[in-house]
Formats: C-alpha cells, structure tokens, sequence
C-alpha cells in the first residue's frame, strides 16, 4: 500500500504485517510448477525419507520457501537482507531451480568457463541487489522540498483566507475619491516633492499642473 | 590499526588456528585501546589464517566476510586473495563478486584510488582463479532499477 501522501512512511500494524508475511509466502516459492532442486545434499524427493528438520527449517521454510540457507547474517535469524555494513545475506535470493542448479555445477568447474551471463544470472540468484543499486540515490528529496513548499504556500493561503473572512477587512473612508483630492491638494499646498517630485509638476501662478 | 573488543577477539580465537596470537611478541607498537596488543602483521596474518583452511564452508567464509566488513578498515590484498581462493573451495563465485563489491563501496568512500590500487594487486588471483571484478560484470553502474525495500 504505496500511499501518495505517506511516502516514507511504512506501515507496520499487525494486520499489515500479516499481509506481507502472507506474501512473502507466496513470493518465496518462486518456481511453481518446476521441481526445486536444493544446492546441499538435501534433495526434495518425494520418493527418500523427509529431510532432517532442524528449529530453522521448521520455522522458516514455510516463510523462505526453498531458499538454501548459508550463513548467519544480521541477527541468526534466516532472512534476506541489502546492506552496506553487512554484504551477506543469511539467505540466497531465489530458490534452487534445475536451470540455477546446472549453472552451479558449472560453477564447480574452472570458473574462466563461466560466460558474463552465466556469472550475472549467479549473482542474481543470490542477491537482489548489486551495491551500486541498493546505495543508488533515490531522489527523494524533490518529493520533499516539493511538498514542504506546496505545504507551507497552502498554510499561507489558508491563513490569508481566515483573515478576510474573520476580520472582514474594510477599507477607510480615506481610500474615497474626494478624499483623496483633497490629500493632493494638501501636499502641493505643502510643497510635497519641491524638486524633482509631486509638486515640482504644479505650476504655482497660474494653478494648474505644468504643460 | 584494528580495534577489536574481547568477545570477538575470542570468537575468532575458537575459529582459527592455534598458534596464532599467543606467541608473537608484539615489535614496536602501541595501541589505543588498552583491550589488544596486536600489530598490524599479527592481525593480517590471522585473517589470512582463517581464510586459509582448506575445510573451510560457506558459512564462516560469510561470517568472516562480515565481521571483517564492520571493522574499521579495508583488508590487505593478501587477505583478499586468500578470501577469494576459499570462496573457490566452496564453489560460490558470486560471493566473491558481493565481496569485491564491498571492498570497492568501502574504498571509494576513502578515495578514489584505492579501488584500482586493490584491483590491481590481486589482478593475479582474479585471473588465476577466473572470478569477474564487479567492474567485468557491469557492476560499477546500476543494472535494474528494483523498489527499495523501504517503499514497500
């Protein structure tokens, strides 16, 4: 639920949390209809004996599907992370199909054999992300100089609003026409702008403004 | 040069070969930290130690690659060369790449000549073993364009 207001804002209720751990689920076992094939000596075979189910297994193949795990990562706790500090991960990215598991036997080989491709479709099996894409800038900064302008304009507004409308602002009866005539007629009589302003315009002999 | 506390001092101690820490006399040196009394030689040489057992797996390649990630420094080329043959014991050629990666991260936000510096002292052992610096693979640039996992 990506809202367009909260953007950084993740959302962690409980409901929310059962959401995504229901879609983890179902984004863990990423071959549906393709059988898995394990990288360990553990091979789902319907026709052997079950594998030996240690307290990881039991716990967290129904949440990771069946993705190998190997290593401890962050905190023991068998579950993929893209950190700098920590390069990684408890877990692979994807789950053991037959095309990964013939690239790894491949791997067992001379390494020079390896093409770029086969190298990159390697990396992203284990990983979901490179370092340079995890630390990419995310430009989220213009999301934020944008909305804090367009905030702080709309406050501004709102509060010019409450003012005419609270205040209900009149003009004085200064702002009238004759009013207004009879200021003029003070500030030449006061010869307002001598030199080079208002009154340096009115001609003072004959009473009218300068031709 | 390396500060490390007591407990993984001892964590390391129970992973790695013996002989290591308790008969070197410490030449010259002095630390800050009153905790461990090492060179920077003794330290290289543990480390490489612990990458230099042939029975080695995945999971303490791992554990090594990220404590050594946390601490404060970027490792010797020597260490380097003998992560990258362990992670050829185990036959993981993208953990390799991932360790190249943080190296390079690590380096650039030092400067930036100290990633092609590191390329190229262990240019030997990429080519000997075959593993693709980040660079050979496209790596130094973003390829995909995911969401992160922050906005999700």
């Amino acid at each position: 639920m990506s809202s367009f207001l909260l953007r950084q804002v993740k959302l962690t209720q409980p409901q929310f949390a059962l959401m995504l751990q229901y879609q983890c689920r179902v984004e863990a076992s990423t071959s549906s209809s393709a059988s898995i094939v394990q990288h360990t000596p553990v091979v789902l075979d319907n026709t052997k004996p079950p594998p030996p189910l240690d307290a990881d297994r039991m716990r967290m193949h129904p949440r990771i599907g069946n993705r190998e795990i190997v290593g401890y990562g962050l905190k023991g706790k068998p579950e993929y992370f893209d950190l700098v500090m920590f390069p990684c991960p408890s877990i692979r990215w994807e789950a053991d199909i037959p095309a990964i598991a013939e690239l790894r036997k491949k791997e067992k080989g001379d390494w020079k054999q390896l093409s770029v491709e086969d190298k990159k479709k390697l990396y992203r099996a284990s990983f979901r992300q490179t370092f340079e894409e995890f630390t990419a800038p995310s430009g989220v900064w213009k999301w934020t100089m944008g909305w804090t302008l367009i905030s702080l304009a709309g406050l501004i507004m709102a509060y010019d609003a409450w003012r005419r409308v609270a205040y209900n602002i009149e003009r004085p009866d200064s702002f009238s026409d004759e009013k207004l005539k009879k200021q003029l007629q003070y500030h030449i009589a006061a010869r307002q702008g001598p030199m080079t302003g208002l009154s340096s315009k009115w001609d003072y002999e004959t009473g009218t403004w300068k031709k | 040069m390396a500060l490390l506390f007591r407990s993984t001092l001892i964590q390391l101690l129970t992973k790695t070969t013996r002989p290591m820490l308790m008969t070197m006399a410490s030449t010259g040196r002095r630390n800050m930290s009153s905790h461990s009394k090492e060179t920077d030689e003794e330290f290289d040489q543990r480390w490489k130690a612990y990458f230099e057992r042939p029975n080695i797996d995945g999971w303490d390649i791992r554990q090594g690659i990220n404590h050594m990630n946390r601490l404060d420094l970027i490792p010797e080329p020597e260490i380097i060369s003998a992560c990258l043959q362990a992670c050829r014991r185990v036959n993981d050629h993208s953990l390799a790449v991932r360790y190249l990666e943080a190296i390079r991260y690590k380096s650039n936000a030092v400067s930036k000549e100290v990633w092609p510096w590191i390329l190229q002292e262990i240019r030997p052992t990429l080519n000997q073993l075959g593993v693709s610096a980040p660079e050979d693979l496209g790596y130094d640039k973003p390829e995909l364009a995911l969401k992160s996992v922050d906005d999700m």
